[in-house]
């Protein structure tokens, strides 16, 4: 192909990310309350609740704590430990994902397009909500975790396949539920952190939070700035020594920095919590952001460092509203929501002129409408219904304005909407206190169209009260539907895909507990339990200090940990395939993804104001095209889809002790294969595996006047060379030192 | 007292090594370079050279190398020769002086390759897209680019480029292959274009601009002095642009440039591709399955030459000294592709597996 539509269109894609993915959008119920403990909120007034229906139901006044959660059966989730978003700042999702689940992210590099592969499946099959609102594109299907800074998001959880389906269609690998949550303490807080990274990275973190009776509220700021220019050896290329007559006498790898890299992101965030006399919640939340990014060139790239250079600028508004009311046996909730999304992408081109010419200039509006009602009640500590009914309206223009018309004008493009609309309902069952049932059914109405009624069932056993040794076992379908972009990116896009449909099950045992004795029915998820969440410190984001304290007060072992396997089979795999001069998107593949999910926790204290922390992550997964055979030579038939590693490993290890707090982070990703017959041989038919591993110290002194903290992180400690994807090296060791102020008024 | 002393000597020379030992894998990735070029592999200054396109915005285009004699295949052979990957969507390899030079587009470079280790002798860069390279003489060769209204003037010997060609035309302008007829180079441009270009070689400019149909994809001079030209006929997203036409084949007369023949051709394969054999009598021209035609012919055969059936070939080249047909397959654009190669009759006579998208082939004949 190439040809400049060839390259046109995938250049665009390729910024799009991996090009091959879409997007559905057709969104159902909200997300299952991620596993949280059923202890009965002692009233709807809980400061703590938090405003996003997407987290836990509070069961009323329903009388239950023997009981595991209803709205937890089955459920395959994992709340991301506290430490692990809040142990910097700065960091982004893309980094706390990796580093603390079980999930691939692919990064093309420091401070550039990172997503997210769960299971084994596409980046557009991780359905990811803000606060109950899908915010995977509506034209690429995807997230761009790096554009996601953990400072802006209270609770993170995971929701593991199956478990998905009652959050949001779609997710055929799984689910990211990020919330937002009323700040915990009384009157003004503020705190304000600067950080200094290596390769001139500058971050600006500013949090106000007031919290008084009725109403409280967050602001949050985020401002960081990179040159992101880090050096490595290019180990792909060669500078060539010549002699006298032109031959060559010899050669080294030249050192390089990491070219068009610099970035520049601004966040602004801004939260109100009500409560009403009553109990009634109302919430709002905005995030607006706006980033300036270079798109840096890969290693193999042999062009002049001149005006030629690729941008990427995304001005992006959310915002939720939400209702909630809570009484007794039942809950109500409304949300409604707008996303405004304005992309731009630019290429151009130094050719000697005077200005630049530009090669691609693709721009596009995304406005999205949000609406969600839904009902639950409580027929009795046995029953639980649950309804909803969700819409998205989207509407998107895209246009490349470098495409030159005879006219003389420039332009081209297309402009779609699309309606999404979902209904579910639910029914959960604990026959005993011991077992549980849950059936969830949604229908799925996109652009027209009608999906099947799409079921999910979910059941548990809890085996042994000791230890909350639980058994759990789930099965659902799955649709995603095709992106925008899949539909009718220009060119290439096909109107006529079918959606992917996917059937998963999965099965395993959890357990937890802490090493008191108490045991029993308490079930503590990492972090997810109330009592565990600290009040003070910076309110809704835990504070360093909370965590700390919580580190240094827990005086009891706490463990616990899940072994799940699972298997799903996706059929209409959408990928993108060249047809005549340019990439269009085909129902090609039938996939088979399937592995083992395994996660511990362990905390200790040993005594004297020490203690140990440790969780780690384990995934085996194994993707597998189970597609026909294209032609007798095609060999990617049972082969691993590309850059989905069958190993990864993620572990945190932390001691605390007075205010210290030492943190060691490691993540180890298998080989990656590039090529669809998973052929290594050929160069570069794979990406080396990686392990790296971060470390970070802090300290943390209570002031009369404030609470102060320094923090001093090491990145790629053993400053290793790697990729996560093929001629985008990564920055090698790198530094970043923190200081919080928080004063007190 | 002696044991003891010695096994502190010994503690004291082993444990730098051990810790060494223990920290070599954590700290370093590669302390010792790699040793250029693999001894086994060397070819024999002739075959058949295979250039893959490899992914785009991947490093991992790659050049194979095929002795038709033996019928063996060489794979990856400038990797494995120079321990670096050839880079990001190489699209040509044009010999001169024997040398093999190879354009790799994205990388926006051109490697001068020893035809026998495969090592590099050079290269040649300060391109922004650079397409295919067109020897004039030895100190004077022509590269075209995509996306750069201007052909490069290259100095292989200094390596340097020495100027440029203006192409006229949007801004954006591309140009493909080039052909030679007397002083005269002719060149079509493909993208979002119907030109084809006249250059004098010896004032370096455009002389004259000849329009054939939307899009000339590929072209090929044959001995009668008639340029052959496919124009794939655009498609509906450069409809706006340009115009959207079924493709067809012409026949431009080199000397009086004009457009002397235009014949409607039937959308069979996804490319387009002309060759001609070693003499220029006969014309090939790949459109799903390959079209054997007399250069003197007045039409187009009823029936291909060689069918396309399920495939969708990527690449056609004709080896001049044989008349052999060497057809590729890309597959799924994302793993090995297949390069099949057919007699002067048009029986298959090998088949071998190669890189990712094989899009060109280079023949060298002693």
């Amino acid at each position: 192909m190439s040809g400049r539509l060839g390259i046109l269109s995938l250049s665009a894609l390729l910024l799009l990310t991996c090009a091959v993915r879409g997007h559905s959008s057709a969104e159902s119920t909200e997300a299952p309350p991620s596993a949280r403990t059923t202890e009965v909120s002692p009233s709807a007034e809980s400061s703590e609740a938090p405003p996003s229906a997407d987290l836990p139901i509070e069961i009323g006044a329903v009388s239950v704590s023997a009981l595991r959660s209803l709205a937890s059966i089955g459920v395959r989730s994992s709340r991301l430990d506290s430490v692990a978003t809040r142990d910097n700042i700065t960091n982004s999702l893309a980094d706390v994902l990796s580093r603390g689940s079980s999930m691939f992210i692919k990064s093309y590099g420091r401070g550039t397009l990172s997503t997210a592969s769960f299971r084994g499946t596409a980046p557009s099959h991780t359905r990811v909500t803000w606060n109950g609102m899908d915010i995977n594109s509506p034209m690429l299907g995807m997230v761009d975790f790096s554009l996601v800074p953990s400072f802006l998001v209270d609770d993170v959880s995971l929701l593991h396949g199956t478990a998905s389906s009652s959050a949001a269609g779609g997710g055929v690998g799984g689910a990211v539920v990020l919330g937002n949550r009323a700040p915990t303490g009384r009157g003004f807080e503020m705190s304000y952190t600067q950080g200094v990274g290596s390769f001139h990275t500058f971050d600006q973190f500013m949090r106000l939070a007031y919290g008084g009776g009725r109403f409280r509220e967050t602001t949050r700021v985020l401002y960081a700035t990179s040159r992101n220019d880090y050096r490595y050896t290019n180990r792909n290329k060669k500078i060539w020594h010549y002699g006298e007559n032109g031959e060559i006498t010899g050669w080294h790898h030249p050192t390089e920095r990491n070219r068009n890299g610099a970035f520049g992101d601004l966040h602004i965030q801004q939260d109100f919590f009500y409560t009403g006399p009553r109990g009634d919640r109302l919430s709002l939340v905005a995030w607006w952001m706006s980033s300036r990014r270079g798109v840096p060139v890969l290693n193999t790239d042999y062009r002049p460092d001149n005006r030629s250079r690729a941008d990427q600028n995304e001005q992006t508004l959310r915002t939720v509203a939400g209702w909630e009311r809570e009484r007794k046996g039942y809950r109500l909730h409304l949300r409604g929501g707008y996303t405004r999304s304005s992309l731009t992408y630019r290429d151009q081109i130094d050719t000697g002129a005077e200005e630049p010419i530009e090669k691609t200039d693709s721009r596009s509006l995304t406005n999205t409408l949000f609406g969600r009602a839904g009902a639950d009640y409580y027929i009795d500590d046995r029953w639980h219904l649950a309804a909803e009914a969700t819409i998205y309206g989207h509407f998107v223009e895209s246009v490349d304005g470098a495409v030159l018309l005879p006219s003389g004008e420039t332009g081209f493009g297309w402009d779609k909407s699309r309606a999404e609309a979902s209904v579910s309902a639910s029914v959960r069952w604990r026959p005993t206190t011991r077992l549980g049932f849950a059936a969830n059914v949604r229908e799925d109405l996109y652009g027209g169209r009608f999906s099947p009624p799409i079921p999910a069932l979910l059941a548990e056993y809890t085996v042994a009260r000791r230890g909350n040794v639980v058994v759990k076992a789930s099965a659902a379908r799955n649709f995603r539907y095709p992106t925008l972009n899949d539909m009718y990116f220009q060119p290439g896009g096909n109107p006529s895909l079918r959606p992917e449909s996917g059937f998963t099950v999965d099965g395993g045992v959890s357990f937890g507990g802490d090493g008191g004795g108490g045991g029993g029915g308490k079930r503590r998820e990492r972090g997810g339990d109330g009592k565990r969440r600290e009040r003070g410190g910076d309110g809704g984001r835990e504070s360093s200090a909370a965590s700390d304290q919580k580190m240094a007060a827990g005086r009891r072992m706490e463990y616990g940990g899940e072994v799940t396997g699972y298997s799903s089979r996706i059929a209409d795999w959408i990928m993108w395939r060249p047809v005549r001069g340019y990439w269009s998107p085909q129902n090609v593949a039938l996939v088979h993804s399937y592995g083992v999910e395994a996660r511990g926790n362990l905390s200790v204290p040993l005594g004297r104001g020490w203690l140990l922390r440790f969780d780690a992550n384990y995934t085996l997964s194994k993707a597998i095209n189970r597609g026909e055979p294209t032609g007798d030579r095609d060999r990617s038939v049972g082969k691993q889809l590309l850059y989905i590693p069958k190993h990864s490993v993620s572990g945190t290890a932390a001691v605390g002790w007075r205010g210290w707090s030492l943190t060691w982070k490691s993540v180890y990703y298998s080989r990656r294969y590039t090529t669809s017959d998973n052929d290594a041989a050929s160069s570069p038919g794979s990406v080396a595996p990686y392990f790296m591993n971060d470390a970070a110290i802090e300290k943390r002194v209570a002031l009369r006047w404030a609470g102060l903290s320094v923090k001093f992180a090491v990145n790629n400690l053993f400053d290793r060379e790697y990729e996560t994807v093929l001629a985008r090296p990564m920055p090698g060791r790198n530094f970043g030192l923190y200081v919080e102020i928080a004063p007190k008024f | 007292m002696k044991n003891i002393l010695f096994v502190r000597r010994a503690l004291r020379a082993l444990l730098p090594g051990a810790v060494a030992l223990l920290a070599a894998p954590m700290i370093s990735t590669s302390c010792t370079e790699p040793e250029t070029g693999s001894k086994s592999l060397r070819g024999d200054g002739s075959g058949v050279f295979v250039v893959n396109e490899g992914t785009f915005m991947s490093p991992s285009a790659s050049l194979d190398w095929y002795d038709p004699d033996a019928r063996k295949i060489e794979n990856d052979i400038f990797s494995r020769a120079n321990d670096i990957p050839l880079g990001d969507t190489a699209q040509s390899m044009t010999v001169h002086g024997g040398v093999g030079y190879v354009v790799v587009n994205n990388s926006g470079v051109i490697f001068a390759v020893d035809l026998k280790t495969f090592e590099v002798k050079g290269s040649i860069e300060g391109f922004t897209s650079p397409r295919h390279i067109h020897f004039v003489s030895d100190t004077k060769a022509y590269v075209t680019q995509m996306n750069d209204p201007r052909i490069a003037i290259v100095d292989p010997t200094s390596r340097q480029i020495t100027g440029y060609i203006a192409t006229g035309g949007t801004e954006m302008s591309s140009v493909e292959q080039m052909v030679e007829w007397g002083r005269f180079v002719f060149a079509n441009c493909w993208s979002y274009d119907n030109r084809l270009l006249v250059i004098d070689t010896e004032t370096d400019e455009v002389t004259e601009e000849i329009e054939v149909g939307v899009q000339p994809a590929s072209m090929a001079l044959d001995k009668n002095g008639k340029i052959w030209v496919v124009t794939d006929g655009g498609n509906d997203y450069v409809a706006e642009a340009i115009g959207h036409e079924p493709p067809a084949l012409h026949r431009v007369d080199a000397a009086t440039r004009i457009v002397e023949k235009s014949v409607q051709l039937d959308e069979n394969g996804f490319y387009f591709k002309l060759d001609v054999d070693g003499t220029g009598g006969t014309v090939y021209l790949l459109n799903g399955g390959v079209w054997k035609f007399d250069a003197t012919a007045g039409e187009l055969p009823a029936e291909p030459f060689i069918e396309g059936g399920a495939v969708s070939f990527y690449g056609m080249g004709v080896d001049p000294a044989t008349g052999e047909v060497y057809l590729s397959d890309a597959i799924d654009y994302q793993q090995a592709g297949v390069v099949y190669r057919y007699g002067a009759a048009g029986a298959l006579v090998d088949e071998f597996e190669v890189g990712i998208a094989p899009k060109a082939f280079c023949f060298v004949n002693e």
